[in-house]
């Protein structure tokens, strides 16, 4: 890649830390009683790093995502997002910011399968009102850069499970975000795929943005620069 | 807006046999409203078209009644209508008679509309072919037979040409004892009465030769017909006419309909009533094929909030698919309701006596516009629910429970 192409798809340089978690409590109350998600969890993450969170089912690796990204608030405690406490901004606000700065790859894709693959990564650009002729160059570099030129026209359901991902991820980092959230990213894909696509995240955090991978696999975490582990709602 | 914009039309186009499926309902709901907006107003649009193509702004009648009503007539029809003619800006004012008569012709007696003008040329009905009545009253001067217009209705099915003779009488036969004597009238033109039935048999002849054939005193009138130079004077006549004399009814052609209106109220709560159910079928139809559909994405709508989508954008995005489906379903609802009003048309203008040039189903721009705007209002009204709905959707369970799932 060259040295515009790496500038065209890198986060603009962005104040340390890119995210932060001071203390946040999250608690989930429900008909069985209160489920205490997080409790009094701190943690930072700086721009150009890749970390990767892991401990069991149910220990509050994606609700830690969540919070991070701005689609949930903590019980108590804060969660600073570009330097903003999520708890200070509107639902209208926070999704404003999620638009700009942060970028998310789920485990089941969720690509829009009416739209081709190149129409999956120009949409939030499209929402963010980006020219449609920069919308279009930008999608295609980003799907070249995931080795996907080949198939921009191509339907979601014409794609194998690793290059949904590698949609996917592309559609995350469109609007250039600081902060890339990954919850299980590999996890409905085999090992090597798996690799592959941690590979492509670090590629996104050596570009600049601030990555954060919750994931099973302790193999692939351990392709981290920094690992967090969790349990029962606590880092550990 | 774009990106809901987008994401609606391609919406459309997810489930095709659903969507298809979805807008022939539609469309078929939709034709039943379109078909209700054009009755709603049909027959007053049609008759309204023939009474402006006619081209009289001002129908002075009996108080309360309608044209040619039987037994209605304006005492003084002849001095009223001088008295109008006198007013400035009028150009004419026509007293008609009308009545029915009976024409004896080999051997038959067939009833028949006459219309008794004071001379030719008033323009109460359109010349076809042939010679108009006489100018001056009385076209039987100078030892010639009176003269009478007929219909093409007796040309076809009576066989009556120009130059014909017809024997008129009052009454239907001897027996019945008619006031005065039948007369015998020649043939002199074809003309188009405007209003005429589909078997109506209709004549012209001049007032002074029906008040012969009556026995009747001469001065009343059924109608009269005024012709301004400027139409909207026409309120302004009106006024005076009813000021000076209280007897009579002047009415500027939106009065007349308005009159007729109120004798079809029926129409309208028949199309009132059936049209509601028709934007109630396609409201719920919307509203459950919208609502369907979001429940089915919840899980991508989480992804749409959590890469950046506002709710109110998510709302926006939803609406608009009930909008696009309202927009999608218009050719089919134009299509096949225009079939319809056609097919429904012919089948009430064969009811017995009516006018041949009215119609029950008349496409407007008034009509296709509440058409449109209710079809158009209707699906984006309808999306509103599922809409609601959707932007509620928590991002952060969604998309846990998409992956437990």
């Amino acid at each position: 890649m060259s040295r515009a192409e790496r500038a065209e798809v890198a986060p603009p340089v962005t104040a340390a830390p890119v995210a932060a978690a001071d203390a946040v409590v999250k608690d989930y109350r429900g008909p069985g009683g209160t489920v205490h998600a997080l409790r009094g969890v701190s943690f930072a993450i700086e721009q150009g790093q890749m970390v990767s969170v892991v401990g069991p089912s149910g220990c509050g690796k994606s609700t830690l995502l969540h919070l991070l990204g701005g689609v949930d608030l903590p019980t108590t405690g804060t969660v600073t997002l570009l330097g903003r406490a999520t708890q200070t901004l509107d639902d209208a606000a926070l999704a404003r910011l999620r638009l700009r700065h942060v970028g998310f790859v789920f485990q089941r894709f969720f690509l829009l399968p009416m739209l081709t693959a190149e129409e999956n990564i120009m949409l939030p650009m499209l929402e963010a009102g980006v020219p449609g002729g920069t919308r279009r160059a930008r999608a295609q570099l980003l799907l070249a850069r995931m080795g996907l030129a080949g198939r921009a026209r191509h339907r979601p359901a014409q794609l194998s499970g690793g290059e949904m991902q590698r949609v996917a991820i592309a559609r995350a980092l469109a609007n250039r975000p600081a902060l890339l959230l990954a919850d299980e990213p590999t996890g409905e894909l085999d090992e090597a795929t798996g690799r592959d696509i941690f590979g492509v995240l670090r590629r996104a955090a050596e570009d600049g943005c601030a990555v954060v991978v919750v994931t099973h696999n302790a193999d692939l975490a351990s392709l981290a620069d920094r690992q967090v582990r969790m349990r029962n709602g606590i880092v550990i | 807006m774009r990106a809901p914009a987008f994401l609606a039309l391609r919406t459309l186009g997810r489930n095709p046999i659903r969507t298809v499926l979805v807008l022939l309902g539609l469309a078929v709901t939709g034709a039943l409203l379109l078909d209700m907006t054009m009755l709603a107003h049909g027959l007053e649009t049609s008759l309204g078209g023939v009474l402006s193509r006619v081209g009289f702004a001002v129908r002075v009648v009996p108080k309360g009644t309608l044209p040619f009503v039987p037994g209605a007539m304006i005492p003084d029809g002849d001095g009223l209508a001088a008295a109008i003619a006198a007013q400035p800006g009028v150009t004419a004012a026509v007293p008609v008679v009308g009545t029915n008569i009976f024409v004896a012709r080999r051997g038959r007696r067939t009833p028949a509309f006459v219309f008794a003008v004071p001379a030719g040329g008033t323009g109460a009905y359109g010349l076809l072919e042939g010679r108009d009545l006489p100018p001056a009253a009385g076209s039987g001067a100078g030892g010639r037979l009176p003269a009478v217009v007929v219909n093409p209705n007796m040309v076809r099915l009576d066989g009556v040409r120009i130059g014909d003779t017809l024997v008129l009488a009052a009454g239907p036969s001897r027996g019945l004892a008619p006031v005065a004597a039948p007369r015998t009238f020649r043939v002199t033109g074809v003309a188009d009465f405007y209003i005429d039935l589909a078997t109506q048999r209709s004549m012209a002849i001049a007032t002074a030769d029906l008040r012969a054939l009556e026995g009747r005193p001469s001065g009343a009138a059924s109608l009269i017909l005024v012709r301004l130079g400027d139409p909207s004077r026409a309120g302004a006549l009106t006024r005076w006419i009813g000021a000076r004399d209280p007897r009579v009814d002047a009415l500027s052609i939106a009065d007349f309909l308005g009159r007729l209106q109120t004798r079809l109220t029926y129409f309208n709560q028949f199309s009132l009533v059936l049209g509601s159910l028709s934007v109630a079928v396609s409201f719920l139809l919307i509203t459950a094929i919208v609502a369907l559909s979001v429940s089915e994405r919840l899980g991508e709508i989480a992804m749409l909030r959590a890469i950046g989508f506002t709710r109110a954008r998510i709302a926006a995005l939803v609406v608009l698919e009930g909008s696009a489906l309202g927009v999608a379903s218009l050719p089919g609802t134009f299509a096949l309701g225009l079939v319809i009003a056609g097919y429904l048309d012919t089948i009430l203008r064969g009811a017995p006596g009516l006018p041949v040039d009215l119609h029950f189903f008349v496409l407007t721009p008034g009509a296709a516009a509440r058409t449109v705007a209710l079809v158009l209002g209707t699906g984006t009204v309808a999306g509103v629910y599922p809409a609601a709905v959707a932007s509620r959707t928590p991002v952060a369970a969604t998309l846990h429970a998409e992956v437990l799932s």
